[in-house]
């Protein structure tokens, strides 16, 4: 069996006293699809940034590929965070003045590839997903759905071994549903993703490897 | 990477940054004829005032700034951009606004001043010390508002790693 892709070892997190993970264990292998399900307020968002690390656990420990998140300086975490994860947060946060192509080179820009070799990445990508068309549209333009694949487009663009993603069809109609579905188990299939999901939709969970149910006390 | 992030529309809309050239600019031209009328302590008691105002004005537009940017914020951090350069970004256009604002305030103070005090032939003396002294304090005034800011509103929304 290969190492764990992530691990979490007795991971403790409160907010304001309350207790919101006292005793979290449990890995992800390379290449799974790991579903998070879990009653609003259970924590699935909060799991989600203890994982890339933008919020650090009270206690425990968090294993990323091979790095211990939790002991690393805030400079190498950023970087970590630009190379190992696409992260589509639950609100599309693309930035409304920049088209389509400037929301996707983004993340190239971040991990400083020059701008000849972003251009001709994110046509690939845009071409992929059948996005050519609509390149220069400004973002703030597009409808939910839209913003959602491209969203997820943008999270994909630079390659990266694991996604994160917090509801990507929450509010969606069933036809876009079913895109970004696809795109997402042909990711990890094809290119050996980690795909780490939040969601309540049976139709993610049913394509997931694993189902995690989100609560105080998770050992997996 | 920096300048191009800086030109790819992090924090600072428009209205907002036509609101710090203003603010700026007024502040610079008030400070220049208020020197212009007056002479040794009282040019240093006038570019104290204006420090203090540029610092405060600083502070307050540039919490507002990030406060209506939260999500672009965020969206940086989680692309994996380090703090450092995020706080780089935002100064950097603040100091290029304020420039703006301070060369258009010393272009119109020192007109207005020139105009009032051509007989008495005060200008190269006017150059030479309270522009000099308004603009090093302006500038200071930009950086820590903006800085004391950026910690203070990345302290609070756990953007300060």
């Amino acid at each position: 069996m290969p190492n764990p892709i992530i691990k979490l070892l007795d991971v403790k997190l409160s907010y304001d006293n309350n207790a919101i993970f006292s005793n979290v264990n449990f890995e992800i292998q390379p290449g799974e699809i790991i579903a998070a399900k879990g009653t609003i307020g259970s924590g699935k968002t909060t799991l989600l940034n203890l994982i890339c690390g933008i919020i650090k656990p009270d206690s425990g420990r968090i294993y990323i590929d091979r790095y211990d998140i939790t002991n690393l300086s805030p400079d190498k975490l950023s970087k970590l965070r630009a190379n190992i994860f696409g992260i589509v947060p639950q609100k599309s946060n693309l930035i409304p003045e920049l088209s389509i192509s400037q929301n996707l080179e983004l993340p190239l820009m971040l991990n400083g590839i020059n701008k000849n070799k972003r251009h001709s990445i994110v046509n690939d990508t845009l071409d992929k997903l059948g996005l050519l068309s609509m390149s220069d549209r400004l973002a703030g333009t597009l409808s939910v759905g839209e913003s959602e694949i491209v969203s997820i487009a943008r999270s994909m663009v630079s390659d990266p071994p694991i996604l994160l993603m917090d509801e990507p069809t929450e509010g969606l109609d069933p036809i876009i549903s079913e895109m970004i579905l696809s795109l997402i188990r042909g990711d990890s299939i094809m290119n050996q993703k980690t795909v780490f999901i939040t969601t309540h939709d049976e139709r993610i969970l049913n394509i997931a490897n694993r189902v995690i149910q989100v609560k105080e006390n998770m050992n997996l | 990477m920096l300048l191009e992030l800086i030109t790819t529309g992090l924090t600072m809309g428009k209205a907002q940054s036509r609101l710090a050239i203003l603010i700026i600019s007024m502040t610079t031209v008030n400070a220049i004829i208020l020197s212009s009328l007056l002479s040794g302590s009282g040019i240093i008691f006038i570019s104290l005032i204006t420090f203090g105002f540029v610092l405060i004005s600083e502070y307050l537009l540039t919490k507002q700034t990030i406060e209506s940017s939260t999500s672009k914020l965020m969206l940086y951090n989680q692309l994996g951009a380090q703090t450092r350069s995020i706080i780089s970004i935002i100064i950097s256009r603040f100091i290029i606004v304020g420039l703006i604002g301070l060369l258009s305030g010393i272009i119109v103070g020192a007109s207005v001043v020139y105009a009032l005090h051509l007989p008495l032939n005060l200008m190269p003396n006017l150059l030479q010390s309270s522009i000099l002294l308004i603009s090093i304090l302006t500038i200071i005034g930009i950086c820590i508002g903006s800085y004391a800011a950026i910690i203070q509103s990345f302290k609070q929304s756990n953007l300060y790693q």
